[in-house]
């Protein structure tokens, strides 16, 4: 799908404005090209005046007649040019709003693996900056074109109908203006494109300067690192003096060539102004005034008017060009397809795993072969050192990811026959990451169920532990919290344990829930954990074997592979690798 | 000059900032006789030409056309020495506030906060170049074609020059106003955007949340919602803008058709109003309004700059509230008191409560030293009042038994090796990386301190060895392996104290003993371990129990299983068995 295309889409949407914003402009450029002409021809009036030696003779009607005219333009400019910029404001930024809601909505339909892969920063700059960038990029270029060109048109049909040889002249002479500032924007855009690598190279030191600012200043290590950012700005001083001084040329040139052309135009006016009386008002088929030279004058500077305003807007619309480009490929990937149709009926009551595999690269398998039957009820714990698959394990039972042979059986039917939404409604997940979003306590925990109330949202809360503090907050239930508003990991992973407690799914996920937190909330939580998962199929992962020793049973994973399985007792005294694991954690 | 301000950054531009306006003026002052010239062509040339003599004609013509290209290379020269002054300012100011982050404390350096310096060092250095640039290119420029142009219209017309000073002060009221309104305006735009970035934000960081949840559809009604709020304000905001120019338009015009009126009043007397005069008179309307839009875009890009430079200033001449000492050279005796704090309270500045409270220990020379307290019991601080990171509010910290202010802070600092709870490695060679405290160590002191972090074996399996290369952040290596590479590094400074800040939770078990026990060995050093696992510090020859900001215990691992509760709670919380 081409830019354009993706953009089609948009502007199709607002055809009418968008035609609407054409019959304006048209009209606006219409009052504009004409107002100079009856400017001119008052011009050419009150000289003729001059000429009468009684005033009381002087038939004034018709200069009246082009002063009614004149305002008469005047208001309908004003008027129409309102119009026009006010329309072009107002449909723009409707498709600002429905770019951005639909790459938000795409971004929640993708796969949560593209979601993995992309840095949030740069989905949200996406969303955000580039979709400001498309938004500023449209306006003037809309504007530039629309006006742009019928002004273009307009001004060289009138220039003609004067005098075809001083039209002829400023149609020649403008674009040189536009050649010159394309040619010095091309080579500035060079230099600053340079001058942004600089600038990243700095800030990138710049960050681990001052992120590091403790090693830094304890290894006294700020003098060495200003040499290596002084380099970097030294570079930067001398592409960004020729980048300033470049790019502040266009205004100087542009302003050469057009006062170059008042002064052809004026000089030449005058002159043909005598040809004209020499030959008897009439010199090579056409007739010039000295209003039409006053008229002339204004016409130059509105025909070079659309080029300058080109160039000034080009680096905008280059820039909105490829902020599109960001966008639009958002919306290539494809979305998360869901070719699951049924809805599981009744509780999950027995998960398997068959012969599953799985690599979230391929090659680089995660998951070996892994075969585990878990039934209704039963606590199990996944153990082993970073990298082992844990997590990829929770991912594939949420159909974040779907496994690449194999498969997870649910009630003994393989989990790709049913919708995710189906099955995602049958669990209960509590991350490492907690996840508090920008809304009151009550809005945080009643996520999952929209119509809670607040009497369920405080049963949830006193099952999880977390009632005293969220009564200390300030407005209780309605304080706003936000992931950085100031509670403690500990709170945080409180209100997430909550917000799954109020729903009370079949079966409950905890990964890692309880790093770092301090050993008083870990007690808390894990108190919580209990009542969560008390008669639920749970799946415990856990750093701190502690917290595992109750499981029904301990799967030990290393390197995608279940290498020991059985309840803690079982493989203590098995003396393997999981004894190893806990004693490493305890021994002296 | 201040050299604490910014404007000492243009201490080697005053040529630059004097003789660039300068050519800039010669350039303005060409522009405002070419309508002049042009009147003469019409009301002169013509007269002449039609007796015959065209060289008149052609003659001015050529005049104005020198006068452009004068004009031209004139500005130029201007363009160049602002090129040159701004972007040179701007340098200077970054090198500057680099320098500056240096001398600060980290006190001063957490109220500016460390996102804020980014912005300094790039977008408020940025808007202040762009400031001085349009000092040197504009400042002068803009008003002085507004005033030059109606200076030149007295001499055409007096009445002219008061039609278009009236003119002038409506369109600036005018404009006034709307840029009042608009800024205001885009300040409530922008609020809805802070919005739409923070539920962007959050849906994104909880993109499996809410999948789990099932909860798409509401997110994108959530989503809707704001960006409706949004359009609403941002209609009103390109209403207003939309103003601008038809209004603009409608004053220009209105006052060229008063000029227009005026002249009819002037039939009879020729001397009063020409048509070349009406002429010129157009023309100057237009270079009024013209250069009057670019004062009003001059007010923006100053009143942003100013904006910027008060907080540049504030920073440059913020003070480091930590005074070094003088005393550069010291003894130490084994098993003399080292460190030792006496009733030491710490609160940040805007903090209300104490982080840490009537602090006391001694610490003696030789000792291994084990501070324990969950999250915010205020272990960290101690070990930044340690480094002198920050001063004490009250209480004193004593260093070999002296004030630690009387030391020199980088005397003291190279007494300390810190491994921070942050792995801070750098982007560069792991050789680098290890000579950051100490350049002059050989090789095979690098091998030692390698073996004794237990990072020898994977640092000699690459195939460039102590050369290989560290990406930025580390990221070509794991957790545990950056925090081994920090430990070696900090051996190789040579310190008097080792200060271990929880830097052995990535490493597993086995691993963080075997590092303990070689440190252990080193003859006459002290060490300090800060840690959450209580396993970490069974061998310490003293362990610092914190709770909530203040001791709780101080003893031996066995002393406290019997003495602290909060110890005890720590350690069996983490050692329990539940069969």
């Amino acid at each position: 799908m081409s830019n354009f295309k993706f953009l089609f889409k948009y502007l199709n949407k607002e055809i009418v404005s968008i035609i609407l914003c054409i019959i304006l402009s048209i009209i606006t450029i219409l009052c504009i090209t004409f107002i100079p002409y009856f400017i001119g021809d008052s011009v050419d009036i009150i000289s003729s005046f001059l000429e009468v030696n009684n005033v009381n003779t002087i038939d004034w009607n018709p200069l009246y007649q082009n002063i009614l005219i004149i305002c008469i333009l005047i208001s309908l400019l004003v008027i129409f040019q309102l119009l026009f910029d006010t329309l072009l404001g107002y449909f723009v930024e409707r498709i600002t709003v429905s770019v951005r809601v639909d790459t938000f909505n795409k971004i929640n339909k993708v796969s949560i693996k593209y979601i993995d892969e992309q840095s949030k920063g740069d989905l949200i700059s996406r969303i955000i900056n580039d979709v400001d960038n498309l938004n500023t990029g449209l306006v003037s270029g809309i504007r530039q074109f629309f006006s742009g060109v019928v002004q273009i048109i307009a001004t060289i049909s009138i220039m003609f109908y004067l005098n075809w040889i001083l039209a002829l002249t400023v149609i020649v002479l403008t674009p040189f203006s536009f050649l010159l500032s394309y040619i010095i924007a091309k080579k500035s855009a060079k230099y600053y494109k340079k001058c942004n690598e600089y600038i990243g190279e700095g800030s990138g030191i710049f960050l681990e300067y001052i992120n590091n600012i403790e090693t830094i200043k304890s290894f006294n290590y700020g003098p060495k690192s200003f040499e290596k950012y002084e380099k970097t700005n030294l570079n930067l001083y001398k592409v960004g003096q020729k980048a300033q001084f470049v790019s502040s040329l266009v205004n100087p040139s542009s302003r050469l060539i057009n006062n170059c052309i008042y002064a052809f135009v004026g000089t030449l006016g005058a002159l043909l102004c005598v040809l004209t009386y020499e030959n008897g008002g009439n010199f090579l088929n056409t007739t010039m005034s000295i209003g039409m030279v006053t008229t002339f004058l204004q016409y130059s500077i509105q025909y070079a008017k659309p080029f300058d305003g080109i160039t000034s807007c080009l680096s905008e619309i280059q820039n909105a060009f490829s902020s599109l480009t960001r966008i639009k490929n958002v919306f290539l990937t494809p979305d998360d397809i869901d070719e699951g149709k049924e809805v599981i009926e009744g509780k999950i009551s027995d998960i398997s795993f068959e012969n599953l595999n799985f690599g979230y690269v391929q090659n680089q398998k995660i998951i070996k072969n892994f075969n585990l039957d878990v039934p209704y009820g039963k606590k199990i714990a996944i153990v082993g050192p970073t990298g082992c698959g844990k997590t990829t394990l929770i991912n594939l039972l949420l159909r974040f990811y779907d496994p690449n042979s194999g498969e997870i059986k649910l009630n003994g039917v393989s989990n790709l026959k049913y919708s995710k939404k189906s099955i995602r409604s049958h669990f209960g997940m509590v991350l490492q990451d907690t996840w508090i979003f920008n809304g009151t306590v009550f809005e945080n925990i009643a996520y999952g169920k929209k119509d809670a109330t607040l009497e369920e949202v405080k049963d949830a809360c006193v099952r999880a532990n977390c009632l005293d503090f969220i009564e200390r907050l300030g407005k209780g239930f309605d304080t706003k919290i936000a992931d950085d508003s100031g509670l403690s990991a500990g709170q945080k992973q409180l209100i997430c344990i909550a917000r799954v407690m109020l729903l009370m799914p079949d079966i409950m996920i905890l990964d890692e829930a309880t790093s770092n937190i301090d050993t008083r909330t870990e007690m808390k939580i894990t108190e919580a954990f209990k009542k969560l998962t008390d008669g639920k199929t749970s799946f415990i992962i856990a750093h701190r074997l502690s917290t595992i020793v109750s499981s029904d049973l301990i799967l030990v994973l290393k390197d995608g592979e279940i290498i020991e399985m059985g309840n803690h007792k079982e493989l203590i005294e098995k003396k393997g690798f999981y004894y190893d694991l806990y004693n490493a954690q305890f021994s002296n | 000059m201040d050299t604490k301000t910014i404007s000492y950054s243009l201490r080697n531009y005053k040529k630059q900032l004097i003789f660039g306006p300068i050519f800039k003026t010669i350039e303005v002052i060409f522009e405002l006789f070419i309508p002049l010239i042009m009147k003469q062509i019409i009301d002169v040339g013509i007269e002449k030409g039609q007796m015959g003599d065209y060289s008149y004609i052609i003659y001015l013509g050529l005049t104005i056309l020198c006068l452009v290209i004068f004009g031209f290379f004139s500005t130029m020269v201007c363009q160049y020495f602002s090129s040159v002054c701004s972007q040179g300012f701007g340098t200077d100011l970054r090198n500057r506030i680099y320098r500056k982050v240096d001398e600060l404390s980290l006190k001063e350096l957490e109220i500016f906060g460390k996102g804020n310096l980014l912005t300094m060092l790039t977008n408020d250095t940025n808007r202040l170049q762009v400031g001085v640039a349009s000092l040197i290119r504009l400042a002068i420029r803009a008003p002085l074609l507004v005033v030059g142009s109606l200076i030149m219209c007295i001499f055409v017309s007096i009445k002219a020059f008061y039609v278009f000073l009236v003119a002038v002060i409506i369109v600036s009221i005018f404009v006034a106003i709307i840029f009042i309104l608009s800024s205001k305006q885009i300040l409530k735009v922008q609020k809805k955007v802070d919005k739409i970035v923070t539920v962007s934000n959050d849906d994104l960081a909880g993109s499996r949340v809410i999948r789990a949840f099932n909860k798409e559809e509401d997110e994108a009604l959530k989503f809707k919602k704001i960006n409706d709020e949004y359009y609403k304000e941002a209609k009103r905001n390109a209403f207003l803008n939309a103003l601008v120019n038809p209004l603009t338009y409608l004053i220009i015009n209105g006052a060229a058709v008063v000029i227009v009126l005026l002249a009819k009043n002037y039939i009879n007397l020729p001397d009063e109003m020409s048509s070349g005069d009406l002429l010129a008179l157009i023309q100057y309307l237009n270079q009024i309004m013209t250069a009057l839009l670019v004062v009003f875009n001059l007010v923006i890009v100053f009143t942003k700059a100013l904006a910027s430079r008060k907080r540049v200033n504030d920073f440059l001449t913020k003070e480091s509230s930590i005074k070094s000492g003088s005393i550069k050279t010291d003894k130490f005796k084994n098993g003399n008191p080292l460190i030792t704090f006496k009733n030491v309270f710490f609160r940040y500045e805007d903090g209300d409560n104490y982080v840490i409270k009537d602090v006391s220990f001694n610490i003696n020379k030789g000792e291994t030293v084990g501070i324990i307290g969950g999250t915010g019991s205020g272990k960290t601080t101690i070990i930044k009042l340690i480094e002198r990171f920050f001063d004490s509010s009250q209480g004193d910290v004593l260093f070999n038994s002296r004030n630690i202010k009387e030391y020199d802070t980088n005397y003291l600092t190279s007494l300390i090796s810190l491994v921070s709870q942050k792995v801070s490695i750098f982007n560069g060679t792991i050789k680098e990386n290890l000579m950051m405290g100490n350049e002059s160590v050989s090789e095979k002191m690098m091998e030692e301190a390698l073996k004794e972090a237990d990072a020898y074996s994977f640092v000699f399996k690459y195939d460039d060895k102590l050369e290989h290369k560290i990406v930025e952040g580390g990221k070509n290596l794991s957790g545990g392996q950056k925090q081994r590479i920090s430990i070696a590094r900090a051996l190789l400074k040579k310190g008097e104290v080792l200060i271990l800040d929880d830097s052995t939770s990535a490493l597993d078990f086995l691993t963080d003993k075997k590092v303990r026990s070689n440190i252990k060995k080193i003859e006459g050093l002290t060490t300090i371990i800060v840690s959450q696992r209580a396993t970490s510090l069974v061998d310490c020859d003293k362990i610092i129990v914190m709770y909530h900001g203040g001791v709780e215990s101080i003893g031996t691992h066995e002393g406290l299983l019997k003495t602290s509760k909060v110890y005890k709670e720590i350690y069996t919380s983490q050692v329990k068995n539940y069969e």
